[in-house]
């Protein structure tokens, strides 16, 4: 075939594409983009919420949808990674119009999105995103379930308090927000209870060899390691502490929360603790029924990242309900008083900041079960 | 806990990853001797290895040895899957299309892997109990022990095949000349598919022992790997067996003593900086004879 | 003809700017769609710097997206630390960028073909590696919150900006030097033409290019995350494919390629996962049956177009 001729079509097909009609016909639907990790390190997470959101919108959809107008979901798979998420913000604010976007799932995509959506003035509210920073970027921007500075300081408390660990070492990933984040508020707050942190060690996102660190650790013999990172990689660190030797208590944080937790950890994280938004345990109506109805839907037990993915799917109705339309400036109105919903991870009150009020839990793994140790308030309720 | 102990211990953790690096760097060197291309795509055979096993372990519910020898079957005819066609046609081709071609490979089995074993981390069947072995004052673990033992088993086997038996003399006389082989009557072509098998298989060894070390499997964890064993396969030497060895070993440990010392951020750049080094001042490796270009 | 054909083109460019600004203006071109564009613009300037490297002076070259790193932080660190004007920033990128293109040339000529490719993306992932441990730019969690500078107007201009500059230096004398050190650097050596000094040229002005092209990315993105996708080898190998595909010392097959291949991805957004089974097929295809690219070698020009066209009526005549 001809160069030239290559070429032309090539320069036509460009232009079609760029003259393509956006959108379709559409009938009087809301529409909601759902930024998700379906692949990549965190996909259980990622599938756990897909599943649960939608679930939540069949539900409302069901129902006679918000004010008489169904909500249609356009979800998007950011695959655990930053600049793919910002591209999908990029698609569902600029082509898809959506009124407001759920998700992302963990820190590092919420902290590319976010920027984005308040710039556009769109709100964002993510079920499950726990780092600081996120709700500082400004105030379109919500979130559904504590922050880490808070998680991190329960575990500690939990530490010091409970389990009386005066001393703990760390081992977190320093290239992502939600470890460094969990990292700070741990440290401080250990320290300030009397507690020493004897040894730190450092990984990168991605690593899959923790040998030298763990070995510097065991050397070390800490009464505690704290690892605060997604069940990816927490499994093969708990593996491979064990095996290199270390016989600390372990510590965890919500991350930990994924079926294939026991498998990746080799069944080593017996025993060890961690800081979650809901357990299975929780004596509470509305909890039991997701639990029951989420199981027969989906074939399995649902995890904290599905509660919390259902219950933004509840905040967000609250407000679109109480906004009475799809204006931004409403809706982010709405979304920042949403009060008293009674949600499968406790009761929810959105703070003027854009981050709930809410419960934490602490689980222990025992008999490859999460059970339930423990169930702290927050302050100021 | 004394200094001693600690770098004794960090050296084990060393060898053990270093001899990963060796298996996978062998497959290079082999390539590399034979027809002078740096097959990008073989840190994915590693890979598929690792999932060759996982079903083997899983699906077809066999034990460890058993599974470990179907993986390496399985990748061996991958690899000469891959030579057939991707590789021959290119015989006589420019190096950039050849390198470029590699790359290809590689991207292709990488995004068929997702495709069709999908893209999540998949926990590694523990096909053996734990254990732990006191030597005096530093201790090695079952699966460690495992991993020296099968690559200095393989390594042996390599250097009996390549040594003692017609197939490997074959293979030495393919890569020291091409056509005076094929003038000898050397079947060139089938030497060379032998080559891709035997180093396919080798990586496919290396997965799935890692895939049990470190519990985890994913359709990208060649990547690294394969670069990482490269260097080490320059290092010692490229298109010399023992030097694979060797550059293995050594970038294994040298990798331990980076992160242990410094900071795990480090970790991918001690690769590439050893091989620059070696690049620069030392260019056929530390087995490998000083030589200049020839024009 | 030559002064003609120039104004002719710089016209059609024009009009081209014009007619994408009316599209937006009419609300047929959504702002999602102009953010492809200059996507698409700032990749044909990381091709195009490419080629220039790998395809004209035949240096296998696939550690590009160095350069491209190292003038987005560059650029982004100065606009947000110095709030310096934007411009400033990407002309301090580039430069920078092609120090860095200097310092990787001198130590890496020595090394040939496969050797010299395994070496420059040795020198990439060095430079991400130290992005990753500079915690000024952000350190290991990224650079975020860079202000978005980058418009489709200033992103067309540079592109065409680089593709006239490379176009000239390709057809002056440095070119044709470069040309035959790709051809036969030892013949071209014995004919006095000094090879170490133009490799060096093609790698600092390809990474200065890279370096301008990686300032107006950081500033479209808003925010760099040091990984092998952004600015490590998937993203030099991206590149590369691109140019192989688009051909080898074309520079029309580079801006094609490159415009191309940014906007199939994002029509094919629901079939992504095909998609990089289908690049690598279409790669490995290519390079069996025509291994220098599409287009390699051919340009297309005004006197071509006018020539085919020519010859189509000609062939109509006589049918």
């Amino acid at each position: 075939m001809s160069h030239v001729k290559l070429k032309t079509m090539f320069i036509c097909l460009m232009l079609v594409v760029a003259l393509a009609v956006p959108g379709f016909a559409q009938e009087d639907v809301i529409k909601i983009g759902l930024i998700t990790s379906l692949t990549g390190s965190v996909a259980t997470y990622g599938q756990s919420v897909r599943n649960a959101v939608t679930m939540g919108v069949d539900d409302i959809n069901a129902a006679g949808g918000i004010n008489g107008r169904k909500i249609s979901l356009v979800i998007l798979d950011d695959k655990g990674d930053a600049t793919e998420a910002a591209q999908a913000a990029r698609r569902l604010i600029d082509r898809e119009n959506v009124a407001m976007i759920l998700g992302p799932v963990i820190t590092p995509c919420v902290m590319a999105v976010a920027p984005i959506a308040q710039a556009a003035g769109l709100p964002m509210l993510t079920p499950t995103g726990t780092g600081d920073q996120i709700t500082s970027i400004g105030d379109y921007i919500f979130r559904g379930a504590y922050k880490d500075s808070f998680q991190g300081r329960i575990m500690a408390q939990f530490a010091a308090e409970n389990l009386g660990i005066k001393e703990a070492a760390i081992i977190y990933d320093v290239a992502n927000d939600y470890s460094v984040g969990l990292r700070n508020a741990f440290k401080a707050t250990f320290e300030e209870l009397g507690g020493k942190i004897i040894a730190e060690e450092s990984y990168s996102t991605g690593d899959t060899d923790f040998s030298a660190q763990l070995t510097s650790l065991a050397m070390r013999n800490p009464e505690s390691l704290f690892i605060p990172d997604y069940y990816s990689t927490a499994g093969p660190i708990l593996m491979q502490a064990r095996l290199l030797g270390l016989d600390s208590v372990m510590l965890g944080v919500d991350g930990w929360d994924s079926p294939d937790l026991s498998a990746l950890a080799g069944g080593f994280e017996e025993g060890g603790y961690i800081v979650n938004h809901y357990s299975a345990d929780v004596d509470s109506e509305v909890t039991q029924n997701f639990i029951a109805r989420y199981t027969e839907k989906f074939g399995q037990a649902p995890d904290a990242l599905a509660a919390l993915g259902y219950d933004g799917v509840l905040i967000m109705a609250s407000a679109l309900e109480a906004a009475g339309s799809t204006d931004p400036e409403a809706l982010k109105h709405a979304l920042g008083t949403v009060g008293d919903i009674d949600a499968a991870t406790g009761v929810i009150n959105m703070d003027p900041e854009g981050t709930p009020i809410k419960s934490a839990v602490i689980l222990r793994i025992t008999g490859g079960k999460w059970e339930l140790v423990d169930r702290i308030d927050p302050i100021g309720r | 806990m004394a200094w001693h102990i600690m770098a004794l211990q960090q050296l084990i953790n060393g060898l053990a990853l270093g001899s990963v690096y060796a298996l996978i760097a062998l497959g290079y060197t082999m390539v590399y001797g034979i027809i002078k291309l740096i097959n990008f795509a073989h840190g994915d055979i590693y890979m598929l290895g690792a999932y060759f096993g996982f079903y083997a372990i899983t699906v077809l519910k066999l034990s460890l040895v058993p599974a470990v020898l179907t993986s390496m079957a399985g990748a061996a005819l991958v690899g000469v899957l891959l030579e057939r066609i991707a590789y021959r046609p290119l015989r006589n081709s420019p190096r950039i299309a050849v390198l470029i071609t590699a790359i290809g490979a590689s991207l292709l089995l990488q995004s068929t892997a997702q495709l069709v074993f999908g893209a999540s981390f998949k926990p590694f069947p523990q096909a053996i109990p734990f254990r732990r072995i006191q030597l005096g004052p530093v201790f090695i673990t079952n699966r460690q022990l495992l991993i020296f033992g099968v690559a200095v088993l393989l390594m042996v086997i390599l250097h009996i095949i390549v040594h003692y038996t017609k197939l490997g003399k074959a293979m030495r006389a393919v890569s020291m000349d091409k056509e005076a082989a094929l003038l000898m009557g050397i079947n060139v072509d089938r030497i060379i598919s032998a080559t891709f098998a035997m180093g396919s298989a080798l990586a496919a060894a290396a997965g799935i022992l890692v895939g049990m070390y470190y519990n985890r499997i994913d359709p990208y964890m060649g990547m690294m790997p394969g670069l990482k064993a490269f260097v080490a396969a320059v290092l010692g030497g490229i298109g010399i067996v023992p030097g694979a060895v060797v550059g293995g070993l050594l970038m294994g440990v040298a990798e331990n003593v980076v992160v242990t010392i410094g900071s795990s951020t480090l970790r991918d750049a001690v690769a590439f900086a050893i091989l620059i080094v070696v690049l620069l001042f030392r260019p056929n490796g530390l087995l490998g004879k000083k030589g200049i270009e020839k024009v | 003809m030559n002064k003609l054909s120039s104004l002719i083109k710089g016209i059609i460019l024009l009009l081209a700017y014009l007619v994408v600004q009316l599209l937006e203006r009419q609300g047929v071109l959504l702002p999602y769609h102009v953010q492809i564009l200059s996507l698409c613009c700032i990749n044909v300037i990381l091709v195009v710097s490419l080629n220039l490297i790998n395809g004209f002076t035949g240096q296998f070259s696939i550690g590009h997206a160095g350069f491209l790193a190292i003038g987005a932080y560059a650029s982004a660190y100065l606009t947000v630390v110095w709030q310096a004007p934007f411009l400033f920033a990407i002309i301090c990128g580039g430069v920078l960028a092609g120090i860095a293109g200097l310092a990787v040339g001198l130590p890496a000529l020595r090394l040939r073909g496969d050797y010299l490719a395994i070496a420059t993306l040795g020198f990439g992932e060095i430079i991400r590696v130290i992005i990753l441990n500079t915690d000024a730019v952000g350190g290991a969690r990224g650079f975020s919150g860079i202000p978005k500078y980058t418009t489709f107007g200033l992103a067309y201009l540079m592109a065409i900006l680089t593709v006239v500059v490379i176009r000239n230096f390709v057809t002056s004398d440095y070119g044709r030097a470069c040309l035959a050190v790709r051809e036969d650097e030892i013949a071209a050596e014995s004919l006095g033409v000094n090879s170490t000094y133009f490799k060096v040229l093609a790698f600092t002005i390809g990474a200065f290019f890279a370096g301008t092209a990686g300032a107006l990315f950081s500033h479209y993105l808003q925010y760099m995350a040091p990984t092998p996708n952004q600015i490590g080898f998937v993203k030099s190998i991206d590149i590369l494919i691109m140019l192989v595909l688009g051909g080898l010392g074309s520079i029309t097959g580079s801006i094609v390629a490159a415009i191309t291949l940014t906007i199939i991805p994002e029509l094919l957004r629901g079939f992504a996962e095909y998609r990089m089974i289908i690049y690598p097929i279409l790669l490995i295809i290519v390079m069996i049956y025509r291994p220098a690219g599409l287009l390699a070698g051919n340009e297309l020009s005004l006197s071509g177009i006018t020539q085919f066209v020519k010859g189509a009526r000609a062939h109509g005549n006589h049918t």
